[in-house]
């Protein structure tokens, strides 16, 4: 009987989402319908459907997207820059490593909460707080990623290269950077799934725009179906992001890894 | 003056098919452990002729690999050094590597593998690249990944890397014990057509004596730290592992391989 039903409903990735997106609005919806608690506390979808609608066609959310944008791409930025930068002094030097090391293991234990309060104390309400929050969170992330990353340059490489009499630049080109460049890429996609997550996260204690910002909004004058509007447009952002640029990239970049199988033609 | 100096290269100063010597004068190598210091071998002293194949034996911790290294560059000796002769006088000698793993770097396509090594060698343009592939069986393989292929393939990628800068000295440390059986004896095959071919003198290093008696024309034996084998092979070539000769001689060499346990 199952032989029947198209195998890729069962193995496309982007087929097996929309699949359990409509399950979870499904029970969602059955909840809301059967259930009174949630009837009484919570929004139905097509409630939720309804906001995102008017929020789209308002054009309220450039504002405040570009907003949000902006103070990613700072805090962002600042990250990819420091962390890279750490990784390798902390990857490449023993000193580094010993100075540095238990401050990025205190980095990224540290709660993005207290990061976000601390900026918002330290900077106050304004654009230069969702940017900081974003920099200090994101930046131990990436650093740790590339320290690991040198780590793990394969030394059999860089005998062969040496045996070979290759130049310094070209090893560092052609066997360094490649080395690095895919633990490299997984923290850049985390540092900036993590810089979206705090950057939302200091606007909603303390910004005068952005996502996060209007969350609390939609909070003060308790619109919950207001609020899961900002959050699903929230995540239609990551999500492209996520696919529609990062996953593009690694696919281009990374192709010798998606064919790294005997039998690939 | 060091081994990397006296090894450099001819990629420079363009290319000849000449096989080169190489003389071992002396050689010492010690480590320094936690436990003070740690005598590899000493004062070595081997003549290995142009276009000979000339395999290393050696149990495991003898410094078999060590001494490859040395006389590859890769690691500096003690005291002693290793001196290469070429046709043309100069000692300017190019090596070639083949390694116990194939050590192709996995995002680079095996034509770019091979293209890798050949930074300084004017000669080398890709259809050069191309060719060694296509002596070593992968014509349909230019543009695939090392991790595409199989175990031995890889291996061939990393044999026709080797040969690619044109060596007078081909340096293999081990490089089918990795490998089935059968893939291994393609590749010993292989590597003897190409070697008959290519006039180079092929210094190799293994710890099975079948495998050495089948490849070499001369087995070094090295253990507790000097030479303490050197065998002639007197069997003709091709060289059947069943015969009587072969059996015969095989006998003989695990004898002297042995002996140094009976001291």
């Amino acid at each position: 009987m199952f032989d029947k039903i198209p195998q890729s409903l069962f193995e496309n990735r982007f087929i097996v989402f929309l699949e359990s997106t409509v399950a979870i609005v499904i029970v969602w919806t059955i909840a809301y319908r059967t259930l009174p608690l949630i009837r009484e506390s919570f929004v139905s979808p097509t409630e939720v459907a309804i906001a995102t609608r008017e929020l789209f066609v308002s054009m309220i959310w450039v504002e405040h997207f570009v907003a949000s944008l902006s103070h990613v791409f700072y805090g962002f930025g600042i990250a990819v820059v420091a962390g890279t930068v750490l990784g390798i002094l902390v990857g490449w030097w023993d000193f580094w490593e010993k100075a540095f090391q238990d401050y990025l293991t205190v980095g990224i234990a540290i709660p993005s909460l207290f990061v976000a309060i601390f900026s918002a104390m330290w900077f106050g309400l304004g654009s230069t707080t969702p940017a900081a929050a974003a920099a200090i969170v994101a930046t131990p992330y990436l650093a740790t990623n590339v320290y690991g990353g040198i780590n793990n340059i394969d030394n059999d490489l860089l005998t062969m290269a040496r045996a070979f009499d290759v130049s310094r630049f070209r090893v560092i080109k052609r066997v360094i950077v490649q080395s690095v460049l895919p633990d490299w890429f997984a923290g850049l996609r985390y540092a900036l799934a993590l810089s979206w997550k705090i950057a939302s996260l200091a606007e909603y204690i303390a910004a005068e725009q952005g996502i996060g910002y209007m969350i609390r909004f939609e909070m003060r004058v308790l619109d919950l179906a207001g609020v899961l509007s900002w959050v699903v447009f929230f995540t239609a952002l990551l999500l492209f992001i996520e696919y529609g640029i990062l996953g593009q990239i690694e696919k281009r970049v990374f192709a010798w890894r998606q064919r790294d199988s005997i039998g690939w033609v | 003056m060091s081994s990397r100096e006296l090894q450099s290269t001819s990629r420079e100063s363009g290319k000849n098919n000449n096989a080169g010597s190489i003389h071992i004068e002396q050689l010492s190598k010690e480590f320094d452990t936690a436990e003070g210091y740690e005598l590899v071998f000493d004062n070595i002293n081997v003549d290995i002729e142009p276009g000979s194949f000339v395999c290393l034996l050696g149990k495991s911790g003898s410094g078999k690999s060590t001494m490859l290294n040395i006389v590859s560059g890769i690691l500096e000796p003690t005291s002693g050094r290793v001196r290469f002769e070429t046709a043309d006088g100069t000692g300017d000698v190019t090596l070639g590597h083949v390694f116990q793993s194939p050590r192709l770097m996995p995002w680079d396509s095996n034509l770019k593998n091979i293209e890798f090594v050949n930074e300084n060698n004017p000669n080398y343009t890709t259809e050069v690249g191309k060719k060694q592939l296509d002596l070593v069986g992968l014509t349909e393989h230019y543009h695939k990944y090392p991790g595409q292929l199989s175990g031995g393939q890889r291996q061939r990628v990393g044999i026709a890397r080797a040969l690619s800068i044109d060596p007078e000295v081909l340096l293999m440390d081990e490089p089918f014990s990795n490998l089935d059986e059968i893939t291994a004896e393609e590749l010993r095959e292989q590597l003897l057509d190409l070697w008959s071919e290519m006039n180079k003198t092929v210094f190799f290093v293994t710890h099975d004596m079948t495998e050495a008696i089948q490849l070499a024309d001369r087995l070094l034996m090295l253990g507790d730290g000097e030479i303490y084998g050197d065998l002639e092979v007197p069997i003709e070539r091709p060289r059947r592992i069943d015969s009587d000769a072969f059996l015969k001689f095989r006998q003989k060499a695990i004898d002297t391989f042995n002996s140094i346990d009976e001291d």
